[in-house]
């Protein structure tokens, strides 16, 4: 299995030369299997160097964590969904209010956006409910995690290898920090044990005491977690907008100075191909 | 390992802990998952000492009856209503927990429904009545 990063920046975007490394776009991953299916997971601005982009044919699966508009922004811009030839299939949270259709239309119509989700020549919308599905050669388990309004994480198997991506996430809501009994830690069943886990990573403990309940985690948090949930590999995510490269950099270096941890973690590269 | 909690079920605990009135929460089979502080003082053990507790384990940790100290059928119970009706429940009855003393009670008990019509349990809040 191959994960690209695609866009990595939370909440919104933030070009220019103190951003290069670790990216501008916001969230957008793309993964490919062995035998060549990929998904696409999240729609942020960073969707558009997916090599997905750039199909004409053949089928196309975006799922989406959330509808926030870092997570969608990039929808629009797609250009498989313009595609007579290309099936998109999009997956996203189920509600009992409202279908993912009308939710999804709320950005993709006027006046937010000239052409309207209807008007796409082909694309079906999924109401995912929580669970597992298999889509094409992938296993893919959705579950709710805390996050303001429907969030899903996302554990994806295929090749005998998986992947959790769960980038806008507050496992310590509540209490403050992670909770150290997994039967009680949002996330948990979504983690546990996999290869590589993508996780929010998106502020230092200071900025955490003031943005209690927005719905993201420290990298101390991050650690936490994918240290409960024995992971292999920790990829951050998620980036503050206001963190330059050089202080993503810092403050890695310096949280892995501190604690010994079991999980190696690096934090996540503006359009890195990592092999799980 | 038991499996992880619904993050509706993580929330409720987490909002119950910081309440100062009692609530208890179960899954939905009525398996007790957590009560808060305020309900260890009606039941007389701390919730750390009781911890998670199957349905038909419960009578060990209190007894109830209805205001007249009638017995009380199980499924007049607000909570059981709720897990069964999946609709608020509300009610007075008589509760005695370890220190043997039969308190009065009103309890307001309310389903919980995550989305995609997920009944994952319910949770019952409860005040003593004046005697
Ligand atoms: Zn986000
Ligand atoms: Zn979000």
């Amino acid at each position: 299995m191959r994960v690209k990063l695609n866009g990595t920046r939370g909440s919104v975007g933030r070009a220019g030369p103190e951003t290069v490394r670790y990216g501008g776009d916001t969230s957008s991953i793309e993964v490919t299997s062995g035998g060549g299916a990929s998904l696409v997971l999240d729609a942020g601005s960073g969707v558009v160097h997916a090599d997905a982009a750039t199909v004409t044919s053949g089928r196309i699966d975006i799922l989406l964590t959330h509808l926030h508009m870092d997570h969608i922004q990039g929808l629009g811009f797609f250009r498989p969904l313009f595609e007579p030839d290309v099936e998109v299939h999009m997956w996203g949270p189920v509600s009992t209010t409202k279908s993912l259709t009308a939710r999804l239309g709320r950005y993709l119509s006027p006046p937010l956006f000239p052409v309207r989700l209807r008007d796409l020549p082909s694309v079906t919308v999924h109401d995912l409910a929580p669970g597992t599905v298999e889509i094409g050669s992938f296993t893919v388990t959705a579950a709710f995690i805390i996050h303001p309004g429907q969030t899903y994480g996302y554990r994806i198997a295929a090749d005998g290898r998986t992947l959790a991506y769960l980038p806008d996430h507050e496992p310590a809501l509540g209490l403050g920090r992670v909770p150290t009994d997994p039967r009680w830690t949002s996330g948990y069943a979504l983690a546990e044990g996999v290869d590589v886990l993508i996780h929010d990573a998106q502020y230092t403990d200071d900025e955490y005491s003031g943005r209690i309940g927005w719905g993201h985690s420290t990298l101390t948090q991050a650690l936490d977690f994918a240290e409960l949930a024995e992971v292999g590999r920790l990829v951050t995510f998620h980036h503050e907008p206001n963190h330059s490269d050089e202080e993503i950099d810092q403050h890695h270096s310096e949280v892995g100075e501190r604690r010994q941890t079991s999980v190696p973690f690096e934090a996540g590269l503006a359009e890195a191909t990592l092999q799980v | 390992m038991a499996s992880q909690h619904p993050i509706e079920i993580i929330l409720a605990r987490q909002w119950a802990s910081t309440m100062s009135h009692p609530i208890w929460i179960t899954d939905d089979a009525g398996n007790l998952l957590f009560y808060n502080v305020a309900a260890e003082a009606v039941l007389g053990v701390r919730f750390d000492e009781a911890g998670e507790m199957p349905a038909e384990q419960l009578d060990e940790l209190f007894e109830t009856e209805s205001l007249d100290g009638a017995p009380m059928p199980a499924e007049e119970l607000p909570l059981l209503k709720a897990l069964t009706k999946w609709t608020p429940a509300h009610g007075p009855l008589r509760i005695r927990g370890h220190d043997r003393i039969w308190r009065n009670i009103e309890v307001t008990a309310i389903p919980l429904i995550g989305e995609g019509e997920r009944r994952l349990g319910a949770l019952a809040m409860f005040w003593e009545l004046d005697s």
